[in-house]
């Protein structure tokens, strides 16, 4: 109940501080009202603080009265497991984005307050967490289970002994880090929003845009990473075999933060020229906007069943405030720019082609294109649902084909910019950088093509990341002794360079084979010989699976390597269909990439199938015609001493030549998670070598007279064979996939730096510049900028 | 000039962009048995593809159990999981029905929307 009340008052305050701030925005110097929301917003965060730290102290003391925890955690969950049952299900994960806001909002009351931006900043900024509140209040973590089943007679007394546990695909460390970043880059993204909601209020259109550019540049790096930290989860934990699959949740994040870097690259242009103020007013509103638009297509059902993903419908309510969410941000950033638009005329300059301004500017309309591309696709079923047309998914094509031409021109832009200058550019000089790039990567591409690649997809994206990476490492190398902040763009640009270089080599050179492993027996597969050794249980704990880890021998030029994929059913999703986890060889030059696909046991006893009233040849003596007759009923046979129930296919067995004789081939039948198991009697055909056993029998319910049996034979002149285990796996070879993760690791790097730079510039800034920036005058304030940015001739 | 670009680009490119979506978004119009193709076909780790089947209801267990003949006249089981339609469904009519097959021992096409045709 205190919970419950708790987040309704968090709504409250979040609402009464946003009410002050608004109030606070017109007054020039600080008042008693701007103390109050300041106050109210840090009990606010205080409060968020508490009920994550409440919400944690329940799951991880088993507390199953509360309906979040019984719905996604367990008894037998570790502790870092279930600290991260927090945000496994809606209630807590809108939990945490809120509290994520809120802290970064603790960081960005201060910030803002020093550059006189407190008020109109945190009004918005206090909107935003009204909304989420909101959504805690329609979502609330702290429900109780009496109440959530109170129709289905469900009282205060019924408290579950043990909870429905966390889906088995999330019990891995990545649970732990990859959603608390990916939610800190959503969270964060909200500051540019407000910062630009901020720069209208006061239409003050350029001050902003140094001020934000730190945070703007901490979303997209975090962000960033974020994403393909899911990726990495996903190739290294669900054995998709790749790293992306343009799947509607991998894409939702993914358009936001194509978004906010089409953002950073325009508001560095204005920085530079106080050109496309608009632009980054619209781009801003966009990056935010987005977020929301995301988080409705992923969080409000309407996706359906169109990802792998699931989606919960979180009940009408969430969806209107979702919605309402959405919407009143669209219309909020709409409005403010409309309002505003003639002041934001002022400064339209037009960029002559051969500059850096020009150059940045394509470059992010290509990643807006990027972004809108993925957009329409992500919502194609919803856009299919509202014209009455079949909801269906685009395919993942769709999105790879526009991306081939995308990715290399935007790879192309960036390079280009690169050896352009502000402002205006000397021809010769422009042509000197280019055109020795340009040779480097005519090199690299001649050498992918005399490596095996001839389609012109991957020559003209191996082309521009050569291009790219040749140039973004020759302007680093030279600011190399300026000191890392000055190589921030550069190593982000050569970290995606590295990432495309990846996706080349691991798209092109990557070797996939199918093989069945036979316990103990080598199988050759390409230049690489896999034998499957044994198996071992794992998570004993856990009673609602029994999960193997299978231990896969990988030999090749007499070096020998184990992996050990994991294959399991659990209770969880009823046992309809197998958990699998890839068992990876990392290794710089390549992976080696062994995915399940199932266990089972080799067929010695030529197993065949027969319908009831149908007849087959007997494999291993085809003379023999073998007809089913029908099954006995489990009474007419009794049980075993063991408690087994028993039944028996009643077949008989004829020859061309000789009376047909009846055999009863008894099988005895044990039930247990993975359903029926058969233990056959086996039984001789009557005058011959031939030994039968009923294996399985498939009841046709509807059709009794379609029931089926399997049988299994052997000779029984020979000792009973022996089935070992198969283990069906597909083992890839994946050339140079760790460029993948340098390159992201640089990109983050990369970001990094660009933020500590963009700190201390905005620092200098300050010293120089007191003034207010006013629209209609081109003041000494601007000149100053231009100047203090002037000093540093490679920003980009 | 950048800003005559980048309208006449996103002039062009938006309904251009729609249209392309359009050539990838179109469920295929199949069989029972061929839809079963397609599911065995599909990678392990997918779900199998959506489909759009031509059907005479010849059954109706309840509103999400139905029997149901397609174009060859196989019949087959269909588990309606969509919304509510205006129309109950009721032997004799013909539907085109969107979704996918789940197959195994006993196949069925688990259908996730209605349309009349």
């Amino acid at each position: 109940m205190i919970g419950q009340l708790g987040i309704h008052v968090l709504f409250g305050l979040a609402i009464a501080a946003t009410v002050l701030y608004g109030q606070a925005v017109r007054n020039e110097v600080e008042d008693a009202r701007t103390v109050i929301a300041r106050w109210l917003y840090r009990i606010l965060t205080a409060g968020l603080v508490v009920s994550a730290g409440a919400l944690i102290t329940l799951i991880v003391t088993h507390q199953f009265q509360y309906t979040y925890v019984w719905n996604y955690s367990s008894t037998e969950l570790p502790l870092h497991l279930l600290v991260a049952c927090f945000y496994s299900g809606q209630e807590g994960s809108f939990l945490l984005w809120t509290l994520f806001v809120a802290l970064i909002g603790l960081m960005l009351q201060p910030y803002a307050k020093r550059h006189g931006y407190e008020a109109p900043v945190m009004l918005f900024y206090g909107l935003i967490l009204s909304f989420l509140t909101l959504l805690l209040v329609a979502k609330n973590p702290f429900a109780y289970y009496y109440e959530t089943f109170a129709s289905k007679g469900i009282t205060i007394d019924d408290v579950p002994l043990n909870g429905k546990g966390l889906n088995p695909l999330l019990h891995n460390a990545w649970i732990t880090i990859h959603p608390p970043i990916l939610f800190m880059g959503f969270a964060s993204m909200s500051v540019s929003f407000a910062f630009a909601m901020a720069g209208l209020v006061r239409k003050e259109y350029h001050r902003w845009i140094d001020i934000a550019l730190p945070w703007t540049l901490f979303a997209t790096g975090i962000l960033g990473f974020g994403i393909m930290l899911g990726g990495f989860w996903a190739y290294e934990t669900l054995g998709w075999g790749g790293f992306w699959g343009w799947d509607p949740v991998e894409n939702s994040s993914l358009i936001p933060w194509l978004v906010v870097v089409a953002l950073v690259h325009t508001m560095l242009v204005q920085k530079r020229t106080r050109g496309l103020v608009k632009t980054n007013m619209i781009l801003a509103v966009l990056s935010f906007v987005m977020v929301l638009y995301s988080t409705f297509l992923t969080r409000s059902g309407v996706l359906g069943d169109t990802s792998v993903h699931s989606f919960v419908d979180p009940g009408r309510f969430a969806f209107w405030i979702l919605l309402l969410f959405m919407v009143t941000f669209v219309v909020l950033g709409t409005t403010l720019v409309l309002m505003r638009r003639k002041n934001m005329d002022v400064h339209r300059e037009e960029f002559a082609p051969t500059t850096r301004e020009f150059m940045l500017s394509i470059g992010s309309a290509l990643v807006m294109a990027s972004a809108i591309f993925v957009t329409i696709g992500t919502s194609w079923p919803v856009i299919m649902e509202i014209v009455g047309m079949p909801k269906v998914a685009v395919a993942t094509d769709f999105y790879n084909k526009v991306h081939q031409i995308l990715v290399p021109l935007i790879l192309i832009v960036n390079a280009i910019s690169l050896v352009t200058q502000w402002r205006s550019t000397s021809r010769s000089v422009f042509l000197k950088k280019l055109l020795r790039a340009s040779a480097i990567a005519t090199i690299g591409t001649v050498l992918f093509a005399v490596f095996g690649i001839h389609q012109i997809w991957p020559l003209a994206l191996g082309f521009a990341a050569w291009l790219s990476f040749a140039i973004n490492l020759e302007v680093g190398a030279r600011l190399l002794k300026a000191g890392p902040a000055m190589m921030g763009a550069y190593v982000s640009h050569v970290g995606i360079t590295l990432l495309m270089f990846g996706v080349i080599t691991t798209s092109m050179y990557s070797e996939t084979y199918h093989a069945v492993l036979v316990h103990g027996k080598p199988v050759k597969v390409g230049s690489y010989t896999l034998t499957y050794l044994g198996k071992e249980q794992v998570d004993l704990e856990f009673k609602d699976r029994e999960k193997f880890r299978y231990f896969i021998r990988i030999e090749h030029d007499q070096q020998r390597r184990t992996v050990a994929p994991v294959l399991y059913w659990s209770d969880f999703n009823q046992r309809q269909s197998p958990f699998l986890e890839p068992g990876i060889r990392w290794g710089l030059a390549n992976d080696l990439y062994v995915s399940p696909k199932n266990i089972g046991r080799e067929d010695v006893f030529h197993e065949t199938v027969i319908q009831k009233g149908a007849s087959i040849r007997v494999p291993i003596d085809t003379a023999l015609t073998l007809a089913l007759d029908g099954f006995t009923m489990p009474m007419e046979e009794g049980q075993t001493e063991d408690g087994r129930m028993q039944m028996s296919g009643k077949l008989v067995a004829s020859r061309a030549s000789g009376e047909p004789v009846q055999v009863k081939a008894r099988t005895r039948i044990a039930t247990g998670p993975n359903g029926p198991a058969f233990d056959p009697e086996w039984t001789t055909i009557p005058g011959t070598s031939t030994v039968v056993g009923l294996i399985n029998i498939d009841r046709n319910n509807e059709d009794p007279s379609k029931s089926k049996g399997t049988f299994a034979f052997y000779d029984g002149s020979k000792p009973r064979p022996f089935a070992r285990e198969e283990f069906t796996v597909e083992f890839s070879v994946k050339p140079l996939i760790s460029l993948v993760w340098i390159g992201v690791i640089a990109m983050v790097t990369g970001f990094g730096f660009s933020i500590g730079r963009s700190l201390r510039t905005l620092k200098k800034l300050k010293t120089l510049t007191v003034v207010k920036d006013a629209p209609a005058s081109n003041s000494d304030v601007e000149t100053a900028e231009v100047k203090t940015s002037d000093a540093n001739p490679h920003q980009s | 000039m950048i800003r005559k670009i980048l309208i006449v680009s996103a002039l062009v490119g938006l309904p251009s962009a729609v249209w392309y979506a359009s050539q990838y978004g179109k469920p295929a119009q199949v069989t029972f048995t061929e839809a079963i193709t397609k599911a065995t076909s599909s990678s392990e780790s997918e779900q199998a593809p959506k489909v759009v089947i031509d059907v005479n209801v010849v059954a109706v267990e309840s509103e999400h159990d139905l029997q149901c003949t397609d174009a060859q006249g196989t019949v087959f089981r269909v588990e309606y999981t969509g919304s509510a339609p205006e129309q109950p469904f009721a032997i004799g009519q013909r539907h085109q029905l969107l979704g996918h097959v789940h197959d195994g021992t006993a196949p069925y096409f688990h259908a996730t929307q209605r349309f009349d045709p």
